[in-house]
């Protein structure tokens, strides 16, 4: 055989584009609008300083968990944090995952309500959904990494589509440049943070990467780089078009900034947005989710990932359901959004400390 | 006395030879020219065309030996028969050669390319069988091998499966020593390798491996050669037996190897560090391993410019999304989502389909249906009639549909450039592929509209995540990514660019130095 690499390993350019397939997802949604209620229009700079911020955690988590090149979360963690506190944090994390999945299926399906299928019963969309996860998951980690390679591609239509409401931007909208004060700024990154969240599980497939070398930490701070330039782009284009008092009317944004240009034959651009849009939300999905099931298998030391995902799914299905409305999907959204911050900054820095405390001997003893 | 012993040995061998499996294919011949002969009658039955032609061999003082020939009527070149061999045996006779001598004699004077020596008996019957000539002698235990091989075979003509305006028209035959032939005249190198095997344990077919020894991952290769040798089989009469015992995922529905009849695209990927496999009978070799991105490639592309080459290979990506989804966005369309049109547009599809009975899924299936009739009958009829009943078929059945008001006008179009857009591919067995997935695409689209052509796309590429060639991952390069080789799979690089070998081959060395 001339495969490269072995069953449930993934390439290093696979987990580049699997930590840009995983941050472009349903957060885009409501990027602008939730960020602007609090920064008003200097929410794009929130955003860029979120971006920034995040970068140089991935670079920190990168350079700490790549020093155990041969060891999972679940014992890496329990080399720097003790083997109880890893345990917990591993058990959390599988939760979390699949709460973090379970929205993102519900986000899925009120789209697909919305736009696509408005009388189809939730479950019926939810169940196809699930079904199409369980397909993508059962094989393991490098299905997951080819996949989302192609999924990745769905993101250029969507960054096209930006370009033509632009005609009707003004930079007016811009101005006065740092007025909502330095604090509100800093505000309003924290409800950004929920549309740059899932670039943690590198912590969990970052063990996976069959050739690591020097430049993982490059270019997976260029992966974020890039997906901060990119809504970085998104949400100053809103502002610019609609201003942020307009902007804090409308759930989900970009959709209306989409429909303000007549494009010839197609009527409806943001049907043609959300067909690309779900391709991106599915790879998103996968990867959150396998994240999830590998992050438990660790803990049962189990062989085969494909019981876990068949364990796993239906009670992702179940949470996708429970929501009764759109708000409260948002709502919801708003609490994953705080536990991914657990996940993505206190954990990377809690690592970090512990190993300049700790690590450096366990690695000098190791070697 | 000398006779009664030579009766003498004669009855021990007779006894040695009925002792001994009489099917045992190791078991050696004798020096009785006689009990070998009767031996080789009780292998072949009887059967009435293989000959046994006599000669007798003359020695200076006159005496004689008694040779026979042995060849399958029908596979051996008669000329070679009579001139090349029994007229150069009577020739002894003018000669004064002693017994001595006699083998340097044929040795030096029978005019055959090739002349081998052998004990055996399975080395005759294969002989006998793919069309060369036995010499027994009598009173020696060695038979002379001679190349005599001249059946009747088609000759090489034009591709009519994979035509090309520019390039080479020339195509394989059912003679494997012809196609070859094809090969090597093309790829002068001492490191084109063609390695026989026999499959099939009644047809005993020649298969050949070809690779260039130098480029070719060893690896791959002695994994397919062991995969050829476990092979077990009764008869082999087409490469897609091979292909289908090769392969992993018999129940995809996406082709994995690619078969063609072309000796230039063979020697192209040869050069990639891909293998051929060449099936004798077979006008199709195989190649592999593949990946999704060499279904869309002709040699064409490389015979025109770049920039030509690479907007063809575009308009192919192009074809396969319409073949394969345009029914689909047409039923997903008017079913649920007629927003997206602009109100005259859609306006317009209504007035035509004010008429139609069906939903628009149905008017699909019908079309569709016809379509996959008239293509199924154009292929089996003599290609004049086939081509008149594809088109008169498609026009006259398509009008009649639509002025009897069963179909809309819109559909027949649609259908039209889907069929059109189904054949782009340059690979026949893509086809296959693009149908198949035609059909669930337009049910899915009929049932849950937009979303139904995303799940049904995503489960297609999520299969194709899944498959491999030989470890060689269906969607390489693009996934796993292999930024290098992208520009002249996806793309098509500028020849004399083109760098570094593409993953299957193992030396990386640069094309051009």
């Amino acid at each position: 055989m001339i495969s490269k690499y072995k069953d449930g390993e993934i390439t290093a350019e696979q987990s580049y584009l699997i930590i840009v397939s995983v941050m472009v997802g349903t957060g885009i949604l409501g990027l602008a609008r939730s960020v602007a209620e609090v920064s008003k229009q200097d929410a794009w700079i929130s955003v860029l300083i979120n971006g920034i911020g995040i970068s140089i955690i991935v670079g920190v988590t990168i350079f700490v968990i790549s020093k155990f090149p041969q060891l999972n979360f679940l014992e890496y963690t329990s080399y720097l944090l003790s083997k109880p506190v890893a345990y917990i944090i591993t058990s959390a994390y599988v939760v979390y995952s699949v709460f973090a999945s379970s929205l993102i299926v519900r986000f899925l399906n009120e789209m697909i309500g919305t736009w696509f299928l408005p009388r189809t019963p939730p479950s019926i969309i939810s169940l196809i959904i699930v079904a199409t996860m369980v397909y993508i998951l059962k094989d393991g980690l490098t299905i997951v990494g080819r996949f989302n390679e192609i999924m990745v591609f769905a993101i250029i239509p969507l960054i096209v589509l930006i370009f033509p409401s632009l005609t009707e931007a003004s930079l007016i909208n811009f101005k006065p440049i740092g007025g909502a004060g330095l604090e509100n700024i800093l505000k309003g990154v924290m409800p950004s943070f929920y549309a740059f969240g899932g670039y943690e599980v590198i912590l969990i497939i970052f063990p996976y990467i069959s050739n690591k070398n020097k430049n993982n930490l490059k270019y997976s701070v260029w992966a974020i780089l890039f997906v901060t330039a990119l809504y970085t782009v998104i949400v100053a284009a809103q502002i610019a078009l609609f201003g942020y008092q307009e902007l804090t009317g409308i759930l989900y944004s970009i959709i209306n900034y989409l429909d303000v240009i007549d494009f010839p034959i197609i009527e409806r651009i943001e049907i043609v947005f959300s067909f690309f849009w779900i391709f991106a939300v599915l790879g998103t999905l996968t990867i959150q989710q396998i994240a999830g099931c590998l992050a438990l298998q660790s803990i049962i030391s189990n062989k085969r990932v494909s019981i876990i995902v068949y364990i796993l799914s239906p009670i992702i299905y179940v949470l996708s359901l429970l929501p009764d409305n759109s708000a409260k999907v948002v709502a919801y959204s708003e609490k994953v959004g705080q536990a991914s911050i657990g996940f993505g900054i206190v954990l990377p820095i809690l690592l970090l400390l512990m190993y300049i405390i700790r690590g450096r001997k366990v690695v000098s003893e190791k070697s | 006395m000398g006779r009664y012993n030579k009766y003498k040995r004669y009855n021990k061998n007779i006894n040695k030879i009925e002792k001994s499996n009489i099917t045992d294919a190791n078991s050696e011949i004798l020096e009785e020219a006689e009990i070998n002969i009767n031996h080789i009658k009780n292998i072949f039955n009887g059967s009435s065309d293989i000959l046994f032609r006599k000669v007798n061999l003359h020695y200076n003082c006159g005496n004689f030996d008694e040779a026979t020939l042995i060849f399958t009527d029908g596979l051996v070149d008669n000329f070679i028969i009579n001139e090349g061999i029994i007229k150069r045996l009577n020739m002894l006779q003018e000669s004064n050669h002693s017994k001595d001598t006699i083998l340097n004699f044929l040795q030096d004077n029978l005019l055959v390319n090739d002349i081998k020596k052998t004990k055996k008996y399975e080395d005759i019957t294969h002989t006998i069988l793919s069309g060369d000539t036995v010499l027994f002698i009598d009173g020696l235990n060695e038979v002379f091998l001679l190349d005599t091989k001249g059946f009747e075979t088609r000759n090489v003509e034009e591709s009519s499966v994979e035509s090309v305006i520019r390039g080479s028209k020339e195509s394989f035959i059912e003679s494997i020593r012809t196609n070859t032939a094809l090969i090597r005249r093309k790829l002068k190198d001492p490191n084109l390798v063609i390695q026989p095997l026999t499959i099939g344990t009644r047809t005993n077919t020649t298969v050949a491996v070809v690779y260039i020894n130098d480029i070719v991952n060893q690896q791959l290769l002695q994994d397919i050669l062991n995969k050829l040798e476990e092979i077990k089989i009764e008869g082999v009469f087409d490469s897609g037996y091979i292909e289908q015992l090769l392969i992993n995922n018999n129940f995809s529905i996406l082709p994995q190897m690619l078969v063609t009849e072309r000796p230039d695209k063979v020697c192209a990927n040869l050069l990639e560090g891909r293998i051929s496999i060449l099936v004798d009978g077979s006008p199709d070799a195989l190649i592999l391993p593949v990946g999704l991105f060499q279904f869309f490639q002709s040699p064409e592309d490389y015979y025109e410019r770049v920039i030509y080459g690479n907007i063809v290979r575009f308009i192919r990506f192009i074809g396969f999304i319409i073949a394969t989804t345009f029914p689909a966005i047409y039923v997903a369309i008017t079913t649920f989502h007629q927003e997206i049109l602009p109100t005259d547009f859609i306006l317009d599809i209504a007035k035509t389909r004010v008429e139609v009975p069906f939903p628009p899924v149905i008017e699909a299936f019908l079309m569709e249906g016809t379509i996959e009739l008239l293509r199924e009958a154009s292929v089996r009829l003599p290609s004049r009639i086939g081509q008149t009943i594809g088109i008169v078929g498609a026009l006259v059945i398509g009008d009649a549909a639509v002025r009897a008001g069963i179909i809309s006008p819109i559909m027949v179009i649609v259908v039209a450039i889907t069929a059109i857009g189904s054949y782009i591919l340059p690979h026949f067995s893509t086809s296959y592929a693009i149908r198949f997935i035609r059909i669930p695409m337009i049910l899915m689209a009929a049932t849950f509209g937009a979303f139904g052509i995303i799940i049904t796309w995503t489960w297609i590429i999520a299969h194709m995540c899944r498959i491999n060639s030989f470890g060689y991952a269906y969607l390489t390069p693009i996934a796993p990514i292999y930024i290098k080789d992208l520009k002249d799979t996806v793309f098509r690089a500028q020849i004399g660019s083109i760098g570094e070998r593409p993953l299957p081959a193992s030396n990386k060395n640069k094309k051009i130095e």
